[in-house]
């Protein structure tokens, strides 16, 4: 008997099953899509450091390595398990010549090593640890997804030919994010070209227990060893490889998310308008002695079967869309191998969402119970209006086209259909908006600023070299004669030792110069002007305890000054921990320098920069745009593919929506359309009239959208964010895009449903509606 | 001159071998000014004809002539001008929208004129509505009032447009014994005014105010009488005389 109502009832409303049924079918999807990326990034990540044995503690270094003073070290400090130094060359682009042409390295700090002794492995796309024969080389896995070099290829290095024998998973420095790069040869082959490069050492510490680290990295630094360079974590690999594509998931996870709740509205909207309608009914059921639970079983039965479809379709789309999305992490971080684990939690997260769909629409079946035996036979759903919604008169009115007036009293008149109608476009309107201009906000050039890098053109390195300071000046004056040069300024960094309140000591470098000529964005207080300010990096300010107004004692020159810190921001340059001050100190310390120019407005920026880089081979010259873009370009890539569907998802959510909503509104609205007809307003007026109603409420949901997506999304795209370490964030909207094209697209899709949807008032009867 | 002509209308309703014809050629001429009632069993098909002859309902067969153009050929947009400004129309239940007071409710089929003072319109309902002793309720939600009274407020939208024919389908069914008298002084009176009235009824009080009363039986005319124009006089004969019609019809 229950079979033959739910089966009559599913054809009676089909376009409300297929609706529900693919709502829940893409919440499905997603969050087992999520759930399955998830786990195969972790795994994936966790299986290659693991080959790899990723260092623990990685202190990278120029200069002198007194290896004996580590080595005793590492011998007396039980923490330790294993310890090695690996030597990385760094050579230039142009040094390297694949196939006659120089290497197109971009930006990135490229370099040969050999394979590491005891940990620190650089792996195949088999996994295995590769051991290079003489003549081969082996490249990072990035530059084969460029395509600048092939498998076979000769390269020629320091006047050694090399065969690109293959391409390596690097544990450390595969992401894009990592600003080194390292290439494998031979053990052999590294001796005889290591004196060619500039020499930077990798100081790797493998440790008995990981939780130690923190602990172990205050011994380092008390310790007084090589330092001249960033400190990077077993915890920081783990994030930077994890960082993109854990980027891709979050927004699965919020997108699956939105999409959930949007069922949710849907559901709710169509079991309230069916109830609404059968409410009679359901009274005269009751009154005849049926009992609630008897009525809720039968709704509960119709949603179980759709909810039950719709989530087995939804897993089995996800096994089928997932290898595309796996592809990037597949190819960098390998395959993830327990299959069993990832099918088990595909089906776990379509189990979730058909439980809590259930649990959704047995909450909202339950106001059954409400419906009153005799009210709802006697008035049908009775409503109570406001007094203003009583004095919105057409008499009053001596302009207002009649259609109109009907449309918005109907809006007024039945908020609460409406109410859903609205959030759901407004959350529409917030999947397109956000990706939007998160786009914008990390590929506007004042995104760097929040990174802890002043906005300027180019930007000039000089450091893991001697005379530093004298380098630095004559750059400076070549500059300062330059008529391309608009403005420049010389920031030079020292390490100074910091007095720890515990007794403690421990050092900081500290960026000295004038930091208002290429501002960044400070997530509190404010940049350093006075001799006596500090702005400290969040990473800094954390592991020192301090907040703005705090003091912090330097030995500067030999004599301990108090700073005070000013302010606080995010940085990704030199592993996050830097300040920024304002004093001058010229004693000959300096461990690098860095100088910051813009360019003449219309001046070739390009050529400035190959000229600067030419003429000052020491130092690395690196032009702004082209470093946000090698640093962010995936994730722009990213963010901009997802934004890209969440346009095609919103407008098909949107579009879908309102030909459902609009298809029930005629459907339930038949005997007032038939009234409206008997008294001569034709089909065009009453489609009308839905249209204006329609297009009230998108207008209000798209407005309140946009607020919503401009006000709460900066804070939850602020969250994303600060997964790239910075703290401070402001959305630099879109205006085109945020205001115009995104709400234009959505008026569409609204618009073209509600004039298809409400074709069917033509097929009214008069006389048929009339008697009912 | 004939207002409405219906010639040889056959209606069916329903699917294979539930189809039935409910009215079966049935031809009929009513004239402009004419006071005119169908009478019938339940179910016999009055609404059904009456539908018909208004344009409300499409018929399977034969053709209804109003004021001289077919109502089948006519596009939706012509027929509802037609039905606005032509015709009013009185159903057997009230049938007003609830999301609107009475008021708002009656000026409804004239507002959606863009040429009309909405004044003008105005007044003209306050009148329509005095006239029917509705006046003060004009504020009221529909759910404010008694049935006799959205039944007023019904006819008095009927004729917010100064149609030339008003049809009414057992207007006064719902109603108590002093209600339906009101109602019927109403129709009367616009009848005077040159209004022609078509009703439906069971009512043989009702009819005995017509001129021309068709009986319908089994989806045909199978009886036609004339009375002379009313003039509120003789009211007792001619009540007897619609009675022993029905009798005989077995009404
Ligand atoms: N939409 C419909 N589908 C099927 N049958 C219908 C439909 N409308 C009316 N009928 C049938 O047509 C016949 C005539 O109906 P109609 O409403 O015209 O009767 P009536 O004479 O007005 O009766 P009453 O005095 O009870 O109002 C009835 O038997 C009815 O069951
Ligand atoms: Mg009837």
């Amino acid at each position: 008997m229950y079979s033959r109502i739910i089966i009559n009832d599913l054809k009676n409303s089909k376009l409300i099953s297929v609706t529900t049924f693919l709502f829940v079918a893409a919440s499905a999807m997603l969050l087992a899509l999520a759930g399955m990326l998830f786990i195969n990034l972790t795994g994936a990540i966790d299986g290659l450091m693991m080959v790899a044995k990723t260092p623990h503690f990685m202190q990278m270094h120029s200069g002198e390595v007194d290896l004996e003073r580590l080595e005793i070290f590492s011998e007396s400090n039980d923490a330790i398990q294993a310890f090695q130094v690996m030597e990385f060359v760094n050579f230039e682009s142009w040094d390297m010549v694949v196939e006659g042409l120089p290497f197109d390295g971009g930006i990135q700090d490229n370099g040969f090593i050999k394979q590491g002794r005891r940990f620190d492995f650089l792996v195949n796309l088999e996994g295995e640890i590769i051991e290079p024969k003489n003549g081969e080389i082996y490249v990072p896995l990035s530059y084969m997804r460029e395509g600048s070099i092939k498998e076979g290829e000769s390269v020629a290095l320091y006047g050694s030919v090399f065969t690109v024998a293959g391409f390596l998973r690097d544990s450390q420095m595969n992401s894009p994010l990592s600003s080194s790069k390292r290439f494998l040869v031979s053990d052999s082959d590294f001796e005889t070209i290591k004196s060619m490069g500039k020499m930077e050492y990798l100081i790797e510490f493998r440790l008995q227990d990981l939780d130690d680290l923190r602990t172990f990295e205050t011994e380092y630094i008390a310790a007084g060893l090589e330092s001249n360079g960033p400190t990077l974590t077993y915890r920081l690999f783990r994030v930077i490889n994890g960082l993109s594509d854990g980027l891709m998931i979050a927004v699965i996870v919020l997108v699956s998310f939105l999409v959930v709740v949007i069922t949710f509205l849907c559901i709710r909207f169509t079991l309230l308008a069916r109830m609404e309608d059968d409410y009679r009914e359901i009274g005269v059921l009751k009154a005849v002695g049926f009992h609630n639970s008897d009525i809720i079983r039968l709704f509960l039965a119709k949603y179980t079967v759709i909810t039950f479809l719709g989530c087995v379709f939804g897993y089995l789309a996800s096994l089928m869309v997932k290898d595309s999305l796996l592809e990037d992490i597949k190819l960098f971080m390998g395959t993830y191998h327990q299959t069993g684990v990832e099918v088990f939690l595909g089906i776990i997260s379509a189990v979730v969402i058909f439980v809590i769909v259930l649990a959704y629409v047995y909450h909202v079946l339950r106001r059954i119970r409400t419906v009153s035996v005799t009210e709802s036979i006697r008035f049908g759903a009775v409503q109570e209006h406001s007094r203003m919604y009583r004095s919105f008169l057409m008499s009053k009115s001596r302009v207002l086209n009649s259609n109109v007036y009907l449309a918005i009293k109907d809006v007024l008149g039945r908020k609460k259909l409406y109410w859903t109608m609205m959030i759901i476009l407004l959350i529409s309107i917030c999947i397109m908006t956000l990706p939007i201009n998160l786009l914008s906000t990390i590929s506007s050039d004042r995104f760097v600023s929040y990174m802890g890098i002043g906005k300027s053109d180019f930007r000039v390195d000089i450091q893991q070299t001697a005379d530093i300071q004298q380098k630095a000046d004559a750059i400076a004056s070549v500059m300062e004669n330059d008529s391309d040069i608009l403005r420049y300024v010389v920031l030079t960094a020292r390490s100074y030792v910091v007095l720890g309140d515990d007794g403690r000591d421990g050092r900081l470098r500290i960026e000295a110069g004038d930091h208002s000529v290429f501002p960044i964005m400070y997530s509190e207080g404010r940049m350093p002007t006075e001799p006596g300010d500090i702005a400290l990096s969040a990473m800094n300010a954390e592991e020192l305890g301090k907040r703005v107004g705090d003091k912090i004692t330097v030995i500067i020159g030999g004599e301990a000054v108090q700073l005070t810190v000013c302010g606080l921001y995010s940085d990704i340059t030199n592993g996050g921990r830097t300040a920024k001050a304002a004093f001058s100190d010229f004693d000959d310390t300096v461990m690098w320098s860095v100088i910051s120019a813009e360019v003449q407005a219309g001046s070739n920026l390009g050529s400035i920069v190959s000229r600067y880089a030419e003429t000052f081979s020491y130092a690395k010259v690196s032009n702004i745009e082209e470093y946000v873009q090698m640093t962010f370009g995936s994730t722009i890539v990213a963010i901009r593919r997802a934004s890209n569907v969440g346009i095609l998802v919103a407008f098909f959510i949107s579009f879908l929506i309102t030909l459902l909503f609009v298809k029930m509104l005629v459907s339930k609205d038949r005997y007032s359309i038939a009234i409206m007809k008997s008294i001569g307003y034709n089909s065009k007026d009453v489609c009308f009239q839905f249209i204006v109603r329609i297009l009230l409420v998108a207008i209000a949901g798209i407005g309140l959208g946009i607020l919503v997506s401009i006000t709460m999304g900066e804070h939850i795209a602020g969250l994303m964010i600060s997964s790239f370490g910075a703290t401070s964030f402001s959305f630099e909207i879109n205006g085109i895009f945020t205001y115009l094209v995104c709400p234009a697209l959505m008026l569409i899709a609204v618009y073209t449903a509600t004039l298809i949807s409400s074709q069917s008032v033509k097929s009214i009867n008069i006389a048929t509606c009339i008697k009912e | 001159m004939k207002i409405i002509s219906g010639k040889s209308i056959t209606k069916q309703f329903g699917e294979g071998s539930e189809r039935r014809t409910i009215l079966d050629h049935i031809s009929i001429d009513i004239l402009q000014g004419e006071f005119v009632t169908i009478m019938g069993a339940s179910g016999s098909g009055k609404s059904t004809l009456m539908y018909a002859l208004s344009g409300m309902d499409y018929v399977n067969s034969g053709e209804v002539l109003f004021e001289g153009s077919e109502l089948s050929k006519l596009k939706e947009e012509k027929l509802s001008d037609l039905r606005r400004a032509r015709m009013g129309f009185v159903f057997q239940q009230p049938t007003l929208l609830k999301n609107l007071n009475l008021l708002d409710n009656i000026i409804l089929p004239a507002v959606r004129e863009k040429k009309l003072d909405r004044r003008e319109i105005v007044v003209r309902a306050e009148s329509l509505m005095d006239s029917v002793g509705i006046l003060e309720l004009s504020m009221r939600d529909i759910t404010q009032v008694s049935g006799g009274q959205l039944q007023r407020a019904a006819i008095c939208r009927a004729l917010i447009n100064s149609p030339s024919v008003i049809f009414g389908d057992e207007p006064t069914g719902a109603l108590n014994s002093s209600s339906s008298q009101e109602i019927m002084n109403i129709l009367l009176d616009i009848n005077k005014h040159g209004t022609t009235v078509i009703l439906v009824t069971h009512d043989a009080k009702v009819s005995a105010v017509a001129e021309r009363i068709f009986f319908l039986s089994d989806g045909k005319i199978v009886s036609e009488m004339r009375l002379p124009p009313y003039e509120g006089t003789n009211v007792e004969d001619r009540v007897q005389r619609v009675s022993e019609e029905m009798m005989e019809l077995g009404i």
